[in-house]
């Protein structure tokens, strides 16, 4: 199985988009798989689609229950997580009966590598309906990292011939200028508890 | 001065106040998960090639927090600025503070550059931290029409209402 292409979740959204019904998908998420990425992943393909989306965990669910959640209602995007713990029966088992999971909604699987893998072994056919929409979850851009804080700071020390620590003092002070910058200014150095 | 313009300048500012105590948004994330998806459709719909994933940044301190496009101060063209065409350019700042799983707008600036042959150099809109002690000069909330000392008050926007002013008003504007 070739390694996933990442992707940004807006580039996935627009995939799905583009795929509309029948269509499945396969997300390779983080390390932590489990962990908050999914909500930020749902939350932005929300805004991208334009439409809530449904995120169930499948851990320990039944089959029968799963096929019910998603056959009613059965146009949304569903998007199944909480395949961590499958074992290839398990996956062999959704195989068998992959014909009751088909719906006009669309079906993101959010897995780790590890579980794409036994995916891939053991449930063949539910592979073949997610054909080369596989992909790995890319960086939405996201935190400054320190280097980029050092150059904000750097420009707005230059800017208003001030440093830090004079914005820090004017802020305890109460007597910060009024203006956006120097808000910017106090979060850059880490004192969000002054603005 | 007039003592006049003065007392009804306090009376909007007052209003103005109001205007962004009642703007409620959703919580930091889905802010600013709103502005990414609003320019990368942008980005779409005019085929512009604006790398929003790599130039869309945020900071978090605390439940204050900071999400920024391009430079601090507009002092010509950078390649982290968002390019509405080859003459126009936006960069921003807004700063928030999460209350209650919503968030409040403590101050925003948007720099729209305009590279029009007539009418302003640029456009800025500014929601200060807090009142000038002169609000008919620099109300709380205002826009430079194209100099840095001109201030004329201007309506507490949501930061995707501002965007559609700034790409479907203003920078058709070339």
């Amino acid at each position: 199985m070739p390694d996933p292409i990442p992707q940004p979740a807006f580039e996935i959204g627009r995939r799905l988009e583009i795929r509309g019904t029948d269509s499945w998908f396969a997300i390779v998420g983080p390390d932590d798989v489990e962990g908050e990425a999914l909500a930020d992943f749902t939350l932005e393909l929300e805004a991208t689609l334009g439409a809530p989306i449904r995120s169930l965990s499948v851990k320990g669910m039944p089959l029968a229950t799963v096929r019910q959640l998603l056959a009613k209602p059965s146009t949304d995007t569903v998007i199944l997580s909480g395949f961590e713990s499958f074992k290839a029966a398990l996956w062999s088992m959704w195989d068998i009966n992959r014909s009751g999971l088909v719906r006009p909604g669309p079906i993101v699987l959010w897995v780790s590598a590890a579980a794409l893998t036994k995916l891939c072994i053991g449930a063949p056919n539910i592979r073949s309906f997610i054909g080369g929409s596989m992909f790995a979850l890319g960086p939405s851009g996201g935190a400054m990292t320190e280097a980029e804080v050092r150059a904000r700071t750097k420009e707005l020390e230059k800017h208003y011939a001030m440093r830090g620590e004079d914005v820090i003092e004017r802020a305890i002070a109460g007597k910060m200028p009024p203006e956006p910058q120097f808000v910017e200014w106090l979060i850059l150095l880490g004192r969000g508890d002054l603005v | 001065m007039p003592d006049l313009a003065l007392s009804r300048a306090g009376e909007l500012e007052t209003r103005i106040e109001q205007e962004a105590a009642a703007v409620v948004l959703p919580s930091f994330r889905q802010v600013l998960t709103s502005i990414r998806v609003y320019l990368l459709n942008h980005n779409v719909e005019t085929g512009n090639r604006n790398n929003v994933h790599k130039f869309l940044r945020e900071k978090r301190v605390g439940d204050a927090a900071l999400i920024s496009f391009g430079p601090e101060f507009d002092k010509g063209p950078t390649e982290s600025h968002y390019k509405l065409s080859s003459k126009t350019r936006l960069s921003f700042g807004i700063t928030l503070r999460e209350v209650n799983g919503g968030c409040k707008l403590i101050s925003y600036r948007f720099h729209l550059h305009l590279g029009a042959a007539r009418g302003p150099r640029f456009f800025r809109f500014d929601l200060n931290p807090g009142a000038h002690s002169n609000p008919l000069i620099e109300p709380r909330s205002h826009v430079h029409p194209g100099s840095d000392d001109i201030r004329l008050p201007f309506p507490v926007l949501t930061p995707l209402e501002l965007l559609d002013r700034i790409f479907y008003v203003l920078g058709n504007r070339t």
